[in-house]
């Protein structure tokens, strides 16, 4: 149940590369907020359940408190999905490219993505800013929606700069294609994401197996 | 342009995109923005798109999905692999190709609780192939036990694929979760009769286990215990209906983090602090990756509801001159071949909006067909050209060429097809369950 994966490639590039470190910081902020929710969300209904089924005292409103988490995990970690090339997509055609024809093309299929990104961005905005100004609520215990609603817009800033880093990355590529990739996630085969997936499962006995496949 | 035409208009979009590399969550978003703004303007089409990206994914029924992600990060460390195979060899292996047939049960419940088909083969490339090939057992059989039972990951709870499958059909996530069991488990059980009948016509392949004993058996158990217990919470809590998926899920992972820590704590293994911070942030950005794609979708979704196609589609497909089991197996043919070359849920989520309608109107039972289409995706994780299991399984062991793992695979797909005409034949062992649970709480 893995997108294909990708990590960056960072090397120090001028201003694209700096670029990408600092927005890397923000990226990784959000997502670590969006996994501390996750992480609550478990402790939360935990309790939840014990307390209405052992002490028969639920927790108030345990649904509501939810659905407005929600907007974090929901939305904060996309930037940081796209950097590292998480989100799924098909590649038999894309896979077989190379050189001007990939660079191109995948500029092409970031700048779909932008032009989308930003006006969800924006029409997201007018949604929070509509929660404010009625003063939205929640059915059960009335919490405000509006911090809840104001993820959207956030994460998807934070995603069209993503984004417009990554165009910035494939135009430098496609103008060059000599120069080592910054800014844009690779791209990889199958044994790259197999490899991926047993560092993953083997977590770190995979270091001794490098070592012995290496010897 | 008429709706209808602007409809099949966007089809051809999403295809020609999604082929050229877009991201499915963008692919579909874009297209269903842009077609809502045609057909209603910036302000009412852009809007309900604005409004559609939050409103469709901050809904409590979704909230089960990180907690069923997070249960499969924290589950590589809470030492069960080598626990769940210990237990399966003394239960099973007294059967002839029996270290095999306990591969097949720990791998099917440890890829169940970690969700993670390809992760599981990985694992158990470690665990379980060095002890079959110093037992002397054939290599094809090793090491295509191994990258079958990963598959069995997504039809035995906790599964984020068919929550995803409920959410997109508006079907009970429950109902869902509860079908996937029997059908989960009858596949593994295919799979170990397979290796029997294999083994036993032929013995060189792999023999029996020796001098077992029931005190070996019964001091296994605890092995087993933390992965039959995740399972339970879940199915217990929804067929009781005490809980709801999303708090089975949170008690499922709670329960797996603490026995993580402990087994930290009192023998020092296991999950380090930095390996804690890794499984957060990988399990938020799986979530966000499920997310996007679903609201992305559900703005194409919109769009099309618009359109009148998904029902002139369905119209289309019942009246074709031919029976109704022909186009579904047309279908399934489909999606083993998408399955070869997509993510299973962008695949799902991708295609369900046109042939759900298509298959009730056709009589199906959605649950019963979330079910059928789940198993087909897995049947595309091991078979070639793609095949990402067997690439494991050799990443894992390079002294096992792929092209074996590729040989020892197929047995295996031909018990998945085996198991698919039974589900087809009986659809009552997978909607036996889901059944008897809606009577319960009904009652």
């Amino acid at each position: 149940m893995h997108g294909a994966g990708s990590a960056p490639r960072t090397a120090n590039a001028g201003l694209l590369g700096a670029l990408d470190r600092f927005v890397s910081y923000i990226e990784n902020a959000f997502t670590f907020v969006a996994a501390v929710f996750i992480f609550i969300m478990m402790f939360f209904l935990s309790a939840e359940v014990l307390g209405r089924k052992l002490f028969n005292s639920p927790i108030p409103g345990a649904i509501d408190w939810v659905e407005v988490w929600m907007g974090t995990f929901a939305f904060l970690g996309a930037a940081y999905c796209q950097r590292l090339g998480g989100h799924v997509r098909m590649e038999m055609l894309i896979g077989r490219l190379s050189g001007l024809k990939l660079w191109w093309s995948e500029f092409f299929a970031v700048t779909v993505a932008f032009i989308y990104v930003v006006i969800i961005a924006i029409q997201s905005y007018a949604h929070f800013a509509r929660a404010i100004e009625f003063g939205d609520s929640t059915i059960d215990i009335q919490l405000l929606t509006w911090p809840s609603k104001l993820m959207v817009p956030v994460a998807m800033s934070l995603l069209a700069v993503r984004l417009l880093l990554n165009m910035w990355g494939y135009v430098r590529l496609a103008l060059d294609p000599s120069k080592d990739p910054v800014a844009v996630p690779i791209m990889k085969s199958a044994e790259d994401i197999a490899r991926e997936e047993i560092e993953h499962g083997l977590g770190h006995d995979a270091d001794s197996l490098k070592n012995n496949n290496a010897r | 342009m008429d709706a209808y035409t602007l409809g099949i208009l966007s089809v051809v979009a999403i295809i020609t995109m999604v082929f050229i590399g877009v991201r499915i969550a963008f692919a579909a978003g874009v297209v269903g923005l842009f077609g809502l703004i045609i057909l209603k303007g910036w302000t009412a089409g852009g809007g309900m798109a604005g409004l559609t990206a939050h409103s469709s994914v901050t809904h409590y029924s979704l909230s089960v999905l990180p907690m069923f992600i997070l249960i499969g990060y924290l589950a590589y460390y809470a030492g069960l692999t080598q626990g769940a195979f210990r237990c399966a060899r003394a239960w099973f292996g007294w059967l002839p190709g029996g270290l095999a047939v306990a591969t097949v049960f720990a791998t099917a419940g440890f890829a169940a609780v970690s969700g993670a088909s390809t992760a599981t083969a990985a694992v158990f490339s470690r665990v379980a192939i060095p002890e079959m090939l110093s037992a002397g057992y054939d290599r094809r059989l090793a090491a295509g036990v191994v990258a079958a039972g990963g598959t069995l990951a997504s039809l035995i709870p906790p599964s984020a694929i068919l929550v995803v499958y409920a959410l997109i059909v508006e079907e009970s996530v429950g109902a869902l979760l509860m079908a996937g069991f029997i059908p989960g488990a009858f596949s593994a059980v295919v799979y170990a009769l397979i290796v029997i009948l294999r083994c036993k016509m032929n013995p060189s392949l792999g023999e029996a286990v020796q001098g077992l004993s029931w005190a070996e058996r019964f001091n296994s158990i605890p092995g087993m215990a933390p992965i039959v217990a995740v399972i339970a919470i879940i199915l217990g809590g929804i067929y009781t209906g005490w809980m709801t998926p999303t708090e089975t899920g949170a008690v499922g992972a709670a329960l797996i983090f603490f026995m993580a820590i402990g087994r930290r704590a009192i023998f020092g293994e296991g999950m380090t602090g930095k390996d804690f911070l890794d499984s957060m942030m990988e399990t938020g950005k799986l979530t966000v990756m499920i997310f996007t794609i679903i609201w992305g979708i559900l703005i194409y979704v919109r769009f099309l509801g618009f359109t009148g196609l998904t029902t002139a589609f369905a119209d289309w497909i019942v009246h074709l001159p031919v029976p109704p089991l022909v186009i579904l197996l047309m279908i399934l043919v489909v999606y083993i071949i998408l399955g070869m070359f997509m993510d299973g849920i962008g695949m799902l989520l991708l295609t369900l909006p046109v042939v759900h309608p298509a298959i009730i109107a056709l009589g199906y039972d959605p649950v019963w067909f979330g079910i059928i289409v789940v198993k087909m995706v897995e049947v595309g994780l091991v078979t070639p050209p793609i095949g990402l299991n067997c690439f494991v399984v050799n990443g894992v062991r390079p002294d096992i060429p792929l092209s074996e793992v590729f040989k020892g695979i197929w047995p295996f797909v031909i018990a998945d097809f085996i198991t698919v005409g039974v589900l087809i034949a009986f659809p009552g062992i997978v909607l036996f369950l889901p059944e008897m649970m809606i009577n319960n709480i009904a009652g």
